[in-house]
């Protein structure tokens, strides 16, 4: 295509016997050769001729292909995993339930995900919600505000990132994208924190601004800030490194505060966290489901919800109010779990019936690690020295779990 | 605001720990090693006056 103009211009075309490597040819006339948009690459398609790559879309990767008549071509978006180190960025999964009222700072809802909220009059409900941006999603997460609020220094969803997640980030531009949507029109808020690594970590506060109310719009924030001046790390591997907040507003540098009315509310979906300065299409951190729900149960295992749920099998010890326990985890917590949810009734049962209620229970700090944990089933009437099981006890609710959350 | 028992258990070795085992008001409780539970109240309570100092 591009031959054929330099034709047309030109009444006599330009013929070049020969050339040896590192002679130069010089033409005696300026010539250009103009692509029509941007983005499009000029390449040979034969011996004597040129052609042009056409303009990708954003996020796919130019590979060679002999197929095409350049030799080239725009494939993808790869979905990548690792790419994204935001686990459960598309809230696939909701272990800890799907509705949350009162759900104070520090609550987790949505696997991975927590809030921070230092306001006056928050009375918060979080809920799985489907609206979401577009068919790459089955469900958003969605904060609502019931009551009015005043004084809002804070108030957003945030995202734990493990130190070593955060680490391959150590040095360069980041690009956090994110689908929004929210009834207030105007500014509002993501923040990235990098300060729990050692070695410059910093701390990133942009803003973005809705321009339509209860339409999802598709945020993409750009910086160098908190992780380009890192030049090394001394933090732990499984630590805290920082975390992400997106949300009506996160804490400024400079105090100031809003006011939220009863019933605002934002959402969130499709949540990433990469290297680079562009943002690419959205990839699970853990690439398919299962990859995906394994990263969740690093930092929360639950499980139950059968009438009669058999949790393990163990025994009492020499007394009549203690029984323990070994629950396994389908795969290594990020650390010995530091605590234990659970919900009754439960009961220890030694098989066929004559179950005794378990009132409390406490994780063994005897022989627990990040594999397994030893549980202790604390109760009255137990009987010494025998073999028993846990289980629910006549309840599709009941359930046990382990956190390893930070 | 959560509703908090203490109780104190015997481990295999004889030694007793205190647990701290935390209402949540709709039937689920949290279960965790009282020094783990003061653990997070400080940090709690540092991470937010860390961030009431960035104002």
């Amino acid at each position: 295509m591009a031959l054929n103009k330099l034709k047309q211009q030109y009444t006599d075309p330009l013929q070049v016997d020969s050339l040896n490597v590192n002679e130069t040819l010089t033409i005696g006339k300026n010539i250009s050769l103009k692509g029509s948009v941007k983005g499009q690459i000029l390449a040979a398609t034969n011996s004597d001729t040129m052609g042009f790559v056409e303009v990708g879309a954003d996020g796919t990767t130019l590979v060679a292909n002999s197929a095409s008549a350049t030799g080239m071509a725009w494939a993808g978006p790869i979905y990548t995993a690792g790419k994204n180190v935001i686990i459960n960025g598309n809230f696939d999964y909701w272990q800890r339930g799907t509705t949350f009222t009162n759900s104070g700072a520090g609550l987790y809802t949505a696997d991975r995900f927590t809030s921070t909220i230092n306001a006056t009059g928050t009375n918060l409900t979080v809920t799985q919600d489907s609206s979401v941006p577009n068919a790459q999603s089955f469900y958003s997460t969605k904060f609502t505000q019931t009551t009015s609020a005043s004084s809002v220094f804070e108030y957003a969803s945030r995202h734990w990132v493990e130190g070593g997640n955060f680490a391959i980030l150590a040095g360069k531009t980041v690009t956090l994208s994110f689908w929004y949507k929210s009834n207030r029109t105007g500014i509002h808020n993501a923040r990235i924190y990098s300060g729990y690594l050692s070695g410059n970590g910093g701390d990133f506060r942009g803003s973005f601004n809705i321009n339509v109310a209860n339409t999802w719009q598709y945020i993409t924030l750009s910086t160098s800030i908190p992780f380009g001046s890192i030049t090394s790390i001394s933090g732990s591997l499984t630590g805290a490194g920082g975390f992400v907040d997106i949300g009506f507003k996160t804490a400024p540098v400079i105090a100031e505060t809003i006011s939220l009315s009863a019933g605002d509310y934002f959402q969130i979906s499709q949540v990433q966290l990469e290297a680079g300065s562009v943002a690419t299409p959205f990839s699970r951190a853990g690439g398919i489901l299962q990859g995906e729900l394994a990263a969740c149960q690093r930092y929360y295992y639950r499980q139950g919800g059968l009438n009669y749920y058999l949790f393990a099998n163990g025994a009492t010890n020499s007394t009549t109010t203690k029984a323990i326990f070994r629950m396994q985890f389908p795969v290594p917590m990020r650390i010995i779990p530091v605590a234990i949810d659970y919900s009754g009734p439960l009961q220890i049962d030694p098989g066929g019936g004559g179950g005794v209620a378990v009132s409390t229970l406490t994780q063994g700090t005897f022989d627990s690690n990040n594999y397994a944990a030893s549980v202790e089933a604390n109760g009255t009437g137990f009987t010494a020295n025998r073999p028993y099981n846990l289980a629910a006890l006549n309840s599709t609710t009941a359930y046990i779990a382990f956190s390893a959350e930070f | 605001m959560d509703n908090v028992t203490f109780i104190e258990v015997e481990g295999r070795d004889g030694s007793t720990t205190t647990h701290a085992i935390i209402d949540r008001g709709n039937g689920e409780f949290t279960s965790m090693p009282k020094s783990v539970y003061d653990a997070q109240k400080d940090e709690f309570i540092s991470s937010v006056s860390t961030e009431e100092v960035t104002k």
